[in-house]
């Protein structure tokens, strides 16, 4: 079962992430919710918005409910609870808002539902799980925003479960392909070189670039490698660099200009999450002597495949779970609808 | 105004006030419109000083402080309810939890303010108030922080819930039989939806679409979805559907009880949330004062008095590089004080210090400084240039006279604090405009403090003067870096006697630092001869 995976690895929190909108998280959600339902382990949820983004309300209002069971918490808009206002009991706040209001954490008094307020920044997200969990919740599920991956940051919750579904495409190679991208960016190896991992640490502190040569931690004076290339490209043509660190994102263009300078070389990310290259340029800068590795690792706990398209078209099931599971291995892959407890 | 932005920027004013942290919402608004006490508030200074005082010595308990600070973190801001229900409007469940939460705070902290006898310093309802007022909100016999509508509000409640969760079991049981009879006549297993995902091709599919009970969900062109159909009869549903709405209808009407309930208490609850503002703001207050070891000021009309005062941002500056910080010893009357010192002899950092302990002190906080008299003044100016900004030299000293000349004839006596009127331009011209600058103030009733190294000022009659101690006997003959200056320099500050000639320590300072002996001997011997 689903959450055998996950209680498994001794993970407190796990957040359902979807390749695009649609994908069938809520279900997967909900599936998870009933399995530890059914087993008697109380659970906390939240949902996460986007770092640093506002949810938009009409997404919000377009969510599926949350089907909560008696005795689930959940960290949402007090307003949310209004309707419902006999099943809930109110029993802590938290210093967050969303945009729908100030969040509170509030237990269900009988099986219900509910729609989850996004909460958009990690600590407010930090501060919601701990809430959750000093309120008795043993396992907090968070509902990431769609077609993001920032949700299943290793600083926000300790593994994630990624649900491909039919909606991404009406073409199932291109659903595979793209399922298959996330993987290898999941599989972004996690720098062991302490230095290294030092200059990571100082890199997202202080939200600067950090190098590492002959044994020294060196700061960069730039905040990002998107811009200002002239500057830091001379830099690095300078010195015997071991890696840089950089706290912000990684794209084709950032990796096609170290190439520039001549020297591909090892960078280190926070996470896989800001890592928004595509695969043949990371293949290209692999080849090339360069490499990507990052801070923190994504704990990808299992796949999810969903074979139903909302637009009314479908893959064959075993067919998407087979080829799924052949991209994805030794990632385990679940079809919480078809598979029978 | 009391303090311009310059003087704000010049004294170091805004890192201390970032110090000043309240933790309760309203507290943080209030921080935002926090006026200085000004003349004629000597007593309600002197009692916002003594509560702190209290609070400080209260706060010696470091459990009991960190049960304070925790509450007060835990007060919600509920003026936005109190005001719907002023309005006549029934506020929603998260809205009377915040303001039971409002009430279990208020509660928590009567108990801690009664523990070391400070009601009277903030007076507010008993315990035993708040909690009367707990139990309208928790009729049920356990107090908890929690809420929701429970059965304990309303009889009918419990009755009409009882029934629908008997109903709502019946259903539960109906279909788990219903479905373990599918399961067991077709061999197919629900998945944990409790629906039946039925591959196209499967023998059983033809019956599952006929059969009575089952419901076709959706359909792709690889499987088809079923789902249990158990069809109430239209009377049972139309008994449910009442019973939702009996149960809502009483829900709302316990809301609406809550409503007229707290109407009575609406203006104790206002006066409340004044008064924990009010503790709020002491209680940071009193934080920031204990950060920077502050000691309650006393109040002298006639004159500042300081011993060991520090200024707590240029303290940690010179600690992080390994300074020491000369605490400040000093007393100024009204009239005009002048400071006079050789370059890097401190002299800025003094007059920064002691502003800062003025301004500080007219907030309402305990000083940085070991003793501190002070009267209450209406303005505080600071006309400090930046000594490293050469190039604006005569730009800077153009807006320094134009800010002087706005405060010094004011009516009202307040403190102004001059660094070095008249550098920037010509040696002979600021000496000669120092001085006559320091003589017209002499002529007003404010307490000026101006500090320079033209020695021409001293000669201004009806001036106080302070000197820098200045340079020790150096020792060595080594070469000195700029940074190690501390070393060989003296910062305290000695009242300058009637005749003392002040020490020119410019060019031993000079010949420290490496400039050529023959250079240093030619300027003495130019001295010699003026």
């Amino acid at each position: 079962m689903l959450l055998d995976l996950l209680m498994g690895e001794g993970l407190q929190s796990a957040a359902v992430i979807g390749l695009s909108k649609n994908a069938g998280k809520t279900t997967v959600f909900n599936a998870l919710i009933m399995e530890a339902k059914e087993r008697s382990i109380p659970v906390g949820l939240v949902s996460i918005g986007v770092d640093g983004e506002e949810r938009d309300v009409w997404s919000l209002q377009k969510k599926p409910p949350v089907k909560v069971p008696r005795g689930c918490l959940v960290a949402t808009a007090g307003p949310l609870l209004e309707d419902r206002a006999g099943e809930w009991e109110l029993v802590d706040t938290a210093s967050v808002h969303s945009p729908l209001g100030p969040v509170v954490i509030a237990r269900a008094l009988k099986s219900t539902e509910v729609k989850l307020a996004g909460i958009t920044r990690v600590e407010s997200l930090r501060e919601a799980q701990a809430r959750l969990q000093q309120n008795g919740a043993e396992l907090v599920l968070a509902d990431g925003a769609y077609d993001r991956k920032a949700a299943a940051c290793p600083l926000v919750t300790d593994g994630a479960i990624c649900v491909a579904g039919a909606a991404l495409s009406p073409s199932m190679d291109t659903v595979i392909r793209r399922m298959e991208e996330t993987i290898r960016l999941f599989q972004l190896p996690q720098t062991t070189e302490s230095l290294w991992r030092l200059a990571g640490e100082r890199a997202l502190a202080e939200g600067r670039v950090y190098g590492v040569a002959e044994g020294e931690i060196v700061p960069l004076p730039v905040s990002s490698l998107l811009a200002a290339s002239s500057t830091w490209q001379k830099r690095l043509r300078k010195r015997e660099w071991e890696c840089w660190a950089i706290p912000g994102m990684a794209t084709d263009r950032l990796l096609q200009k170290v190439e520039e300078a001549g020297r591909p070389l090892p960078l280190v990310l926070t996470d896989p999450t800001r890592c928004f290259a595509s695969m043949s340029a990371l293949r290209g800068y692999f080849r090339k002597g360069g490499s990507l590795q990052v801070l923190y690792g994504v704990k990808l706990v299992a796949v999810a495949v969903n074979p139903v398209s909302p637009e009314g078209y479908g893959f064959d099931p075993v067919e998407m779970k087979r080829r799924v599971s052949e991209v994805c291995h030794p990632v385990p892959v679940v079809d919480v609808v078809r598979d029978v407890g | 105004m009391f303090m311009d932005q310059e003087t704000e920027a010049a004294l170091l004013f805004t890192a201390c006030w970032s110090r000043f942290q309240p933790v309760t919402p309203m507290g943080q608004e209030a921080k935002r419109t926090c006026r200085p006490f000004l003349p004629g508030q000597e007593r309600e200074w002197q009692q916002t000083l003594e509560e702190q005082e209290r609070l400080l010595e209260a706060a010696d308990d470091q459990r009991w402080a960190d049960r304070m600070e925790d509450c007060l973190k835990r007060v919600p801001d509920i003026r936005m309810i109190l005001s719907r229900l002023v309005r006549g409007e029934v506020p929603g469940i998260s809205e009377w939890f915040q303001v039971k939460r409002f009430l279990w705070q208020s509660r928590n902290l009567s108990r801690l303010l009664a523990e070391k006898a400070l009601q009277s310093f903030f007076p507010i309802q008993r315990e035993k108030e708040w909690e009367t007022k707990l139990r309208i909100l928790n009729p049920a016999p356990v107090l908890t922080p929690s809420f929701s509508v429970d059965d304990s509000f309303d009889l009918r409640l419990k009755r009409l819930r009882k029934q629908q969760a008997a109903w709502e079991e019946r259903r539960r049981q109906a279909a788990a039989t219903a479905a373990a009879e599918v399961e067991r006549q077709t061999g197919i297993r629900r998945n944990r939806d409790g629906e039946w995902v039925v591959d196209r091709r499967h023998p059983m599919l033809p019956h599952l679409k006929e059969r009575h009970g089952l419901r076709l969900m959706r359909e792709t062109p690889f499987d088809a979805v079923f789902a249990l159909s158990l069809p109430l009869s239209e009377q049972e549903a139309e008994e449910q559907e009442q019973l939702a709405r009996q149960i809502e209808t009483v829900e709302a009407e316990v809301l609406k009880r809550l409503a007229e309930s707290f109407h009575p208490s609406l203006s104790a609850l206002q006066e409340a949330i004044r008064t924990w503002c009010r503790l709020d703001l002491q209680w940071a207050r009193m934080r920031a004062g204990r950060r920077w070891h502050g000691r309650r000021p006393v109040y002298s009309p006639d004159s500042y008095e300081l011993r060991g005062g520090r200024h707590p941002v240029i303290e940690q500056r010179l600690k992080e590089k390994d300074c020491p910080f000369t605490p400040l010893d000093l007393h100024i009357f009204r009239g005009v004080t002048v400071i006079i010192g050789p370059n890097m002899g401190g002299k800025t950092v003094a007059l920064r210090t002691l502003g800062l302990v003025a301004a500080l002190g007219q907030y309402g906080f305990f000083v940085p400084s070991d003793e501190a008299r002070m009267p209450l003044v209406p303005w505080i100016t600071a006309i400090i240039g930046d000594h490293q900004d050469a190039e604006s030299g005569l730009s800077t000293f153009g807006a320094e006279v134009k800010r002087l000349s706005r405060v010094w004839d004011r009516a009202e006596p307040g403190l102004l604090l001059m660094d070095e009127v008249g550098r920037g331009t010509n040696p002979r011209e600021g000496a000669a405009l120092s001085a006559a600058v320091t003589a017209r103030l002499t002529a007003f009733n404010h307490w000026v403090v101006h500090v320079t190294h033209y020695g021409e000022v001293l000669s201004v009659r009806g001036i106080y003067a302070y000197r820098v101690a200045g340079l020790k006997q150096p020792e060595g003959t080594g070469e000195w870096v700029a940074k190690e200056v501390h070393r060989w320099m003296d910062y305290r500050l000695l009242p300058l006697q009637e005749g003392e000639s002040v020490p020119r320590q410019a060019l031993t300072i000079a010949a420290q630092m490496g400039l050529p002996v023959e250079v240093v001997d030619d300027a003495r011997r130019r001295l010699d001869e003026q």
